[in-house]
C-alpha cells in the first residue's frame, strides 16, 4: 500500500521531468517564431522587436525548467520527505542538474549551468521561508517562476558572457543582434534592470508569504490556547462531577449494609423454609451489588479470571467495521488464572487494541492479539502492521494528553497505570511504516494480592 | 545552519565557475595580422552560413554598411557560386537555425564542403568569418572551421575563444592569414581590406 503510493508519486515526478525534457519537440512553432523574429528585428532595425523576442525566449525556457524543477522536487520527495534535509536538497540538485545536462546533450545546446546553480541556490535558501501549509506547492511554484524568470535575464546581459552566462543558441543570437543594433547598450541595461526587478519581487513575495503565515500561526495559537483553557475548565467541572458520583456510590453502601443487617435479623425471626430461600436470594443480590460498588470505588479490587474470559470480554466490546482490518486472537491453552480488576484491565487492553486498529485506518492490515505464558505470568501481545510510531515519539506517547490523531491522548497513560497496579510491565516497540508491538506482562501472583482485596 | 549549507555551497560553486570562466576567456594576447596588406577579393560576393547561426544575417548587414556588393544566401549551393567573385563563409552552429532548414548538421557540412571545393576549382577567394567568439566556440562550430581551413584564403575571428591557440596554429600550418578582433565593430577594417 505504502509502496504503491511511492511508485505513483515517482511516476508523476518522472512524467513532469519528461514533459520538460521533451517540450522543445512539441513547441517547434514557438522556437521557429523566436528564430525568425531575431532575424526580423535585424532586418527592420527594430530593437523593440528584439526585446519582445527576448521576453518570449525567457518564457519558453521558464516553461521547460518549471517542469524539470517540479519533476525533480517530486522525485526527490520520494526519498526524503523533509525539504530542509541535506538528502532531499542533494537529490533535488542532482536531478535538476542531471536533467539540464540531458537537455543540453539531447538538443546540442549549451544552456548555462551557472543559471541553474544560482536558481537552485536561491530556491534552496528561500524555500525555508515558504510556509508549510496547504498552499505550499502553489506558493513554491510562484516563487520558483519568479526566480527562474529573473535569473535567466543574466543570460541576456552581454557583459556577463565572459563569466559563462548566456551560452545557449538563442541567447547568443539575441546578444549578437543587440550588438549590431545597439552596440550592447539596450540589453546591458534592460536585462540588468529586469533581473533586478524580478529578483526583488521573488524575495518580496516570499517575505510577504512568510510574514502572513506567521501572523496566521500566531492567531491560531491564540485560538488554541483559548480552547485549551475552556477544556481545562470543563475537565475541572468533570472531575467535580466524578467526585460527586463517587461519593453518591459510596453513600449507597450505608443503606445496603443496613438492609443486609436487617435481613439477617429477619432471617433469624422468620424460620419457615420458603422465606429462608427468599432471604438467601436477597442476600446474594446484596452481595453482588456490594461487589459492583467496590469495583467502581476501589482500583485494587481484583478477582481470579481465566485469560480467555478476559480476552473474550475485550473482543466483545470492540467494534470493528472496516472489512480490510483483520483482527486475529490467539490464546494459549491451559493458561493459569490471573487476578485482575476485570473492568479496568479489559479497558486497558481494549485501548491498546483500538490504537492498533486506528493505525490501520484507511490502509487496512492485520492486528494480532496473542496470550502466552511467560515466566510466572501471562504476556499479552498486540501487534499491527500499520503506520508505526516515529522513534522521536516513543517517549512522548506515555504522556497524558499526547496524541497524533487529535484525540484525548489518555489511552496509553491509563494502560500503564492499570498494568503497574497489577504488578506488571508494558513496553512498545515500533518501526515506522512496518509494525507496532505492545507487550503487556501480568504476573500470576502480584505483591498487591497479598493485601486484602475486599475492603468495604 | 544545516538547511542553508547546500544553498551556500551552490552559490560559492557558481561564483567559482564564473571566475574560472572569466580567467580562461581572457588569456594572453596573440599576434595576428591587423588586416590584409593587399586586397585578395572582388565584389560581388556570396555570403553563406556554415551552421545556420544568426551571425550570417548580422554579417550580411555589416557588409551592406560597408557598401560592399553581395548577397546573403544562408543555404547557397555550389551551383549558386558562378555569379560571384568572392565566397564568404560565416561559421556558427545553431541547433535552432538548423531546425529551420530541416537539414542535419552532416548535410550542412557537406553543403559547405561542396561550396569550398567549387570555389577552389574556380579559384574564387574564400574568407571565413567567426563572429560568435567565446559564445559560439562549441565543438561543432570548431569542427566546421577545422575542416574548412585548407580551402581558405583569410580568417577573421574573435580573440575571445576557447580554441584560439589551435586556430592560429592551424592557420599557420596552411599559411592562411588570421585576424582576431575584440568586438563586432572591429571586424569592419580587416574585412574591408579584403576588397580595398
Ligand atoms: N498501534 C499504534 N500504531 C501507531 N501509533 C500508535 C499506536 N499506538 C499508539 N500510537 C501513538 O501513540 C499516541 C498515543 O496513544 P494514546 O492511546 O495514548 O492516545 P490516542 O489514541 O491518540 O488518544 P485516545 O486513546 O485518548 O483516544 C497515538 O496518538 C499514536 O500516535
Ligand atoms: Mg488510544
Amino acid at each position: 500500500m505504502y509502496d504503491d503510493r511511492r511508485i505513483a508519486i515517482g511516476a508523476v515526478g518522472a512524467f513532469l521531468l519528461l514533459i520538460g525534457l521533451l517540450l522543445p519537440t512539441y513547441t517547434t512553432d514557438w522556437t521557429s517564431w523566436l528564430y525568425e523574429n531575431i532575424e526580423w528585428s535585424l532586418q527592420s532595425n527594430d530593437s523593440g522587436r528584439l526585446m519582445i523576442t527576448a521576453l518570449s525566449y525567457i518564457s519558453w525556457y521558464l516553461m521547460t525548467f518549471l517542469f524539470i524543477y517540479l519533476g525533480g522536487m517530486v522525485l526527490a520527495n520520494i526519498f526524503a520527505r523533509d525539504h530542509s534535509s541535506l538528502l532531499y536538497q542533494g537529490l533535488f540538485v542532482l536531478i535538476v542538474l542531471g536533467s539540464v545536462y540531458a537537455f543540453n546533450e539531447l538538443y546540442n545546446e549549451h544552456y548555462s549551468y551557472l543559471i541553474h546553480l544560482l536558481v537552485l541556490s536561491i530556491l534552496l535558501f528561500l524555500q525555508n521561508f515558504i510556509p508549510q501549509q496547504k498552499y505550499f506547492y502553489i506558493m513554491y511554484i510562484v516563487i520558483l517562476a519568479f526566480i527562474l524568470f529573473s535569473v535567466q535575464w543574466l543570460n541576456l546581459i552581454p557583459g556577463m558572457t565572459k563569466f559563462g552566462f548566456g551560452s545557449d543558441d538563442f541567447a547568443v543570437s539575441i546578444k549578437l543582434a543587440d550588438e549590431y543594433l545597439t552596440d550592447h547598450i539596450l540589453f546591458n541595461t534592460l536585462s540588468t534592470i529586469l533581473f533586478g526587478v524580478f529578483f526583488v519581487i521573488a524575495i518580496i513575495v516570499t517575505t510577504i508569504l512568510h510574514l502572513y503565515s506567521k501572523q496566521v500561526m500566531i492567531s491560531r495559537q491564540f485560538q488554541e490556547q483559548t480552547q485549551e483553557l475552556k477544556e481545562t475548565r470543563g475537565a475541572l467541572i468533570e472531575t467535580n462531577v466524578y467526585k460527586e458520583i463517587h461519593s453518591l456510590v459510596h453513600d449507597l453502601k450505608t443503606p445496603l449494609v443496613t438492609v443486609e443487617g436487617l435481613l439477617s435479623l429477619l432471617a433469624m425471626k422468620i424460620q419457615d423454609t420458603k422465606s429462608q430461600a427468599y432471604f438467601h436470594k436477597i442476600n446474594g443480590s446484596i452481595e453482588k451489588m456490594k461487589d459492583m460498588v467496590s469495583e467502581i470505588l476501589y482500583e485494587e479490587t481484583k478477582r481470579a479470571l481465566h485469560v480467555q474470559e478476559l480476552i473474550n470480554y475485550v473482543v466483545s466490546h470492540i467494534s470493528l467495521d472496516d472489512p480490510n482490518i483483520d483482527l486475529k486472537v490467539k490464546v494459549e491453552d491451559d493458561l493459569p488464572m490471573v487476578r485482575v480488576n476485570k473492568i479496568r484491565m479489559s479497558r486497558a487492553i481494549s485501548n491498546v487494541v483500538e490504537n492498533a486498529i486506528l493505525s490501520l485506518q484507511g490502509e487496512g492490515g492485520e492486528v494480532n492479539v496473542r496470550c502466552q505464558e511467560s515466566d510466572e505470568g501471562v504476556l499479552i501481545t498486540v501487534q499491527d502492521d500499520g503506520m508505526g510510531i516515529d522513534a522521536a515519539y516513543l517517549e512522548d506517547i506515555w504522556e497524558e494528553g499526547f496524541s497524533t490523531k487529535d484525540s484525548s491522548g489518555i489511552g496509553l497513560p491509563f494502560v500503564k497505570n492499570v498494568i503497574h497496579q497489577h504488578g506488571g510491565t508494558v513496553q512498545i516497540e515500533s518501526e515506522p511504516q512496518v509494525y507496532t508491538r505492545v507487550d503487556m506482562f501480568i504476573p500470576f501472583q502480584s505483591k498487591e494480592d497479598n493485601k486484602d482485596d475486599s475492603r468495604h | 545552519m544545516k538547511k542553508y549549507s547546500l544553498a551556500a555551497f551552490l552559490l560559492f560553486l557558481c561564483v567559482g565557475v564564473m571566475l574560472v570562466n572569466q580567467r580562461t576567456s581572457e588569456g594572453e594576447k596573440m599576434n595576428t595580422w591587423p588586416n590584409l596588406p593587399a586586397p585578395i577579393g572582388e565584389a560581388p560576393m556570396l555570403i553563406t552560413s556554415a551552421g545556420q547561426a544568426t551571425e550570417g544575417k548580422v554579417f550580411s548587414f555589416i557588409t551592406k554598411d560597408l557598401h560592399l556588393e553581395g548577397d546573403y544566401r544562408p543555404r547557397a549551393l555550389a551551383s549558386d557560386l558562378y555569379d560571384y567573385s568572392t565566397l564568404v563563409i560565416v561559421a556558427g552552429y545553431s541547433p535552432h537555425g538548423l531546425n529551420q532548414t530541416y537539414r542535419s548538421i552532416k548535410e550542412e557540412k557537406k553543403r559547405v564542403h561542396r561550396l569550398l571545393h567549387e570555389a577552389e576549382r574556380s579559384s574564387i577567394p574564400t574568407i571565413l568569418i567567426h563572429m560568435g567568439g567565446a559564445a559560439r566556440d562549441d565543438e561543432i562550430t570548431w569542427s566546421i572551421m577545422e575542416e574548412s581551413m585548407h580551402h581558405l584564403d583569410y580568417v577573421i575571428g574573435f580573440r575571445e575563444m576557447k580554441q584560439k591557440k589551435e586556430l592560429v596554429k592551424l592557420a599557420d600550418d596552411y599559411d592562411v592569414p588570421v585576424t582576431l578582433v575584440d568586438e563586432m565593430e572591429d571586424l569592419r577594417t580587416p574585412f574591408n581590406s579584403v576588397f580595398r
